[in-house]
């Protein structure tokens, strides 16, 4: 018999999950609160916390979905006020259709700090749209938070939502301003030519007269200032390997064959190059030159307005052999 | 053989040594970020101004940036240079600035919560008591330093850097003397089949100081002012011997408003360009009238400037759509009061 009563005890454990058949413990529902009518499965249109001011009559209402049976005629919904909220009346429009299906089926009235919703008539849909009732009374004179329950004897579902009351201006005392300032600000970074790494060299590799080498990376600059920003270039002379230097390109276009270098500029999304380096290969010479500017502002983190710079070299057959290298600046300002 | 074994080892601590000393030397990532880039002095001679920028640092920059003080000689957003300032070197704001110190160093311990990634510039401007009246400037370059090791075959190497503006404008024998040069209609027209309307405002600024002008273009209709432009309402300035025209768009689209370009990318692409395009937006966005625009303002301490330009909207491209429906159906209707006159006459006839 023991061994019976165990396996009994046992298997009503395991389908316990399935059945509720051990369920008696009263159903835990969300209810919300709010000052105009908003329906309990639509709860990122209520407001959080209904903010209302100290001593004025004021209208809300409650709703929830209820937890696993519909209601029946004679079910009745309790809300009840802390014994600070004064003059409990119905609404303007008291509610009778406590579901939303336009069928009237229950009225409410007060008893004590209590406002109890009686049912008349089964109801179709309160546990799918919930119901949701209007309730009127005058709010404490004293700034606070208060607590608002409601339950009900269908399936004895309980729940609790708050009221912040309080003169919004003067003693907001549940808000808290946060503030924070951000002041103008301008930044540059030189990028690799793929990816988001920042790069501080461009290696044209071991030039030959067959070919024009090649080198890239991206100008990544950014700024909030609205009047916009411009960045500069300059060089530390010609591409060189001690006296012996390799010529810059003076006829717009770096060639094989010819003992020439420069750059090649594409600007990114928003920015406006600056002749010459608008068009073709162009050297950078010691003296600083704008090479783009914008009158807008530029995150620097957006790829897409970063301007790409192509660094090209040819040699001819008299190029002396030697390790070349060159130091390239840019400096960013905003306009002033 | 011994001699062999040695040269391994000397080899081998070359290596350790070069990975070891490799780690140490500074990483040059050139990411530069300051706050703000640019600030206008209210001092006058024998007065000292102490004041500090902040210098950004990420995770992944190098562990020091360099300073140093500039003359400022770069061009504005009209692509002239801002000044050729003549002045010996001595005489400049940039020899009158003291910097704390050459460098900032990237905090130790750096978070990237409540600024702590946030290291101050420091500077002193002192200006002396026989200096020149009027505008000077300065700049403190923050730079991530030209590298070290150049790299061999053919390399290029690279280094950032962003200037922080200083700018006053000195007593004595300060002199305003900025003119309203003109202000008109971009490519002189008065008559625009639809907005946007294009105004050019431009000054010439013969003062020995930069003016920042303060203006404002109503646009008025019948005497009923419809609209405000700000002339100026990125506050750039004008520096003592340039001319500078600013554009501004009277739209439908209020295009002076967006700051952001793909915005004003889709908004001038959406204006029209041809004929058809022309009848389409004149019928979406339909005015006529006559308008006049109306500048107000001031730059400097002078003599406010004011001046006005009227200008008439007229939608030509869709009035000649019209016209050429009135003249169609005009024609379809004589055709046709033709062809039943003539089928009259021919029963009468009978």
């Amino acid at each position: 018999m023991r061994k019976k009563i165990a396996l009994l005890a046992i298997f009503a454990l395991v389908v316990n999950p399935f059945t509720g058949f051990f369920k008696v413990s009263a159903g835990n529902v969300t209810a919300y609160i709010d000052l105009t009518a908003q329906p309990a499965t639509a709860p990122a249109t209520i407001s959080s916390a209904p903010e209302v001011n100290t001593s004025a009559a004021t209208q809300f209402y409650i709703s929830y979905v209820a937890s696993t049976t519909q209601f029946a005629n004679t079910n009745v919904i309790t809300i009840i006020l802390p014994s600070a909220f004064t003059t409990l009346t119905t609404c303007t429009v008291s509610t009778t259709d406590a579901d939303g299906d336009a069928t009237p089926d229950g009225a409410v009235t007060i008893s004590g700090q209590s406002f109890l919703y009686t049912f008349t008539a089964a109801t179709t849909t309160a546990t799918t749209t919930g119901v949701e009732i209007c309730f009127k009374a005058t709010t404490p004179a004293a700034n606070g938070n208060y607590s608002i329950s409601t339950s009900d004897d269908n399936d004895t579902d309980v729940s609790a939502a708050l009221i912040y009351v309080g003169t919004t201006a003067a003693a907001d005392t549940n808000d808290v301003t946060v503030t924070a300032s951000i002041g103008l600000s301008l930044s540059l970074a030189i990028k690799n030519p793929s990816t988001t790494a920042n790069t501080n060299s461009c290696a044209l590799g071991t030039l030959n007269t067959g070919s024009v080498n090649t080198c890239a990376y991206r100008i990544a600059a950014g700024t909030n200032d609205t009047a916009g920003m411009n960045v500069q270039t300059l060089s530390d002379g010609a591409l060189n390997s001690g006296a012996n230097t390799i010529n810059d390109v003076a006829d717009g276009s770096v060639t094989a064959g010819s003992e020439e270098t420069g750059v090649a500029m594409t600007a990114g999304t928003g920015w406006t190059l600056i002749s010459p380096f608008d068009t073709g290969d162009d050297p950078i010479t010691t003296t600083q030159q704008k090479f783009q500017n914008r009158a807008t502002i530029v995150d620097e983190t957006t790829t897409a307005t970063w301007t790409t710079v192509t660094h090209k070299a040819a040699i001819n057959t008299a190029t002396v052999v030697g390790s070349y290298d060159q130091v390239i600046t840019y400096r960013a300002y905003v306009s002033p | 053989m011994f001699r062999f074994k040695v040269w391994i080892r000397i080899t081998t601590f070359i290596l350790i040594g070069s990975l070891i000393i490799s780690t140490l030397l500074p990483r040059s990532a050139n990411a530069l970020v300051i706050s703000p880039p640019i600030i206008d002095l209210n001092i006058d001679r024998s007065q000292s101004y102490s004041g500090e920028f902040s210098v950004i640092f990420k995770q992944d920059d190098p562990s020091v940036f360099y300073l140093y003080l500039k003359k400022l000689d770069f061009e504005d957003f009209t692509n002239n240079q801002i000044t050729t300032d003549p002045l010996p070197d001595e005489q400049t704001l940039a020899n009158w600035t003291v910097l704390e110190n050459t460098s900032v160093n990237k905090p130790e311990v750096m978070g990237v919560v409540n600024g702590d990634n946030v290291v101050p510039v420091k500077y002193t401007v002192s200006i002396p008591a026989d200096a020149p009246p009027g505008a000077h400037y300065a700049q403190i370059i923050v730079s991530q330093k030209s590298p070290e090791e150049l790299g061999p075959n053919s390399q290029v190497s690279l280094g950032a850097e962003v200037g922080y503006q200083i700018l006053v404008n000195l007593k004595g024998d300060r002199d305003y003397d900025t003119k309203l040069v003109s202000f008109k209609l971009k490519g002189d027209v008065s008559i625009l089949p639809t907005l946007p309307a294009s105004f050019e405002t431009t000054f010439q600024n013969d003062g020995n100081v930069y003016v920042t002008p303060n203006a404002n273009i109503e646009i008025f209709a019948g005497g009923t002012k419809i609209d405000n432009i700000t002339l100026n309402s990125k506050f750039y300035r004008i520096f003592p011997g340039k001319t500078k025209t600013y554009q501004n768009t009277w739209s439908e689209e209020n295009i002076e408003e967006l700051q952001d370009q793909a915005q004003i990318d889709s908004v001038v692409s959406s204006l029209p360009k041809d004929f058809m395009s022309y009848v389409s937006y004149e019928v979406s966005h339909f005015r006529i009238g006559i308008y006049n625009a109306d500048l107000g303002g001031f730059a400097g301490a002078q003599a406010p400037f004011k001046s006005s330009v009227t200008f008439i909207v007229i939608p030509y491209h869709l009035l000649l759509v019209l016209l050429g429906l009135v003249v169609l159906f005009y024609i379809v209707y004589r055709l046709g009061k033709r062809g039943s006159d003539s089928t009259k006459r021919k029963k009468v006839n009978r």
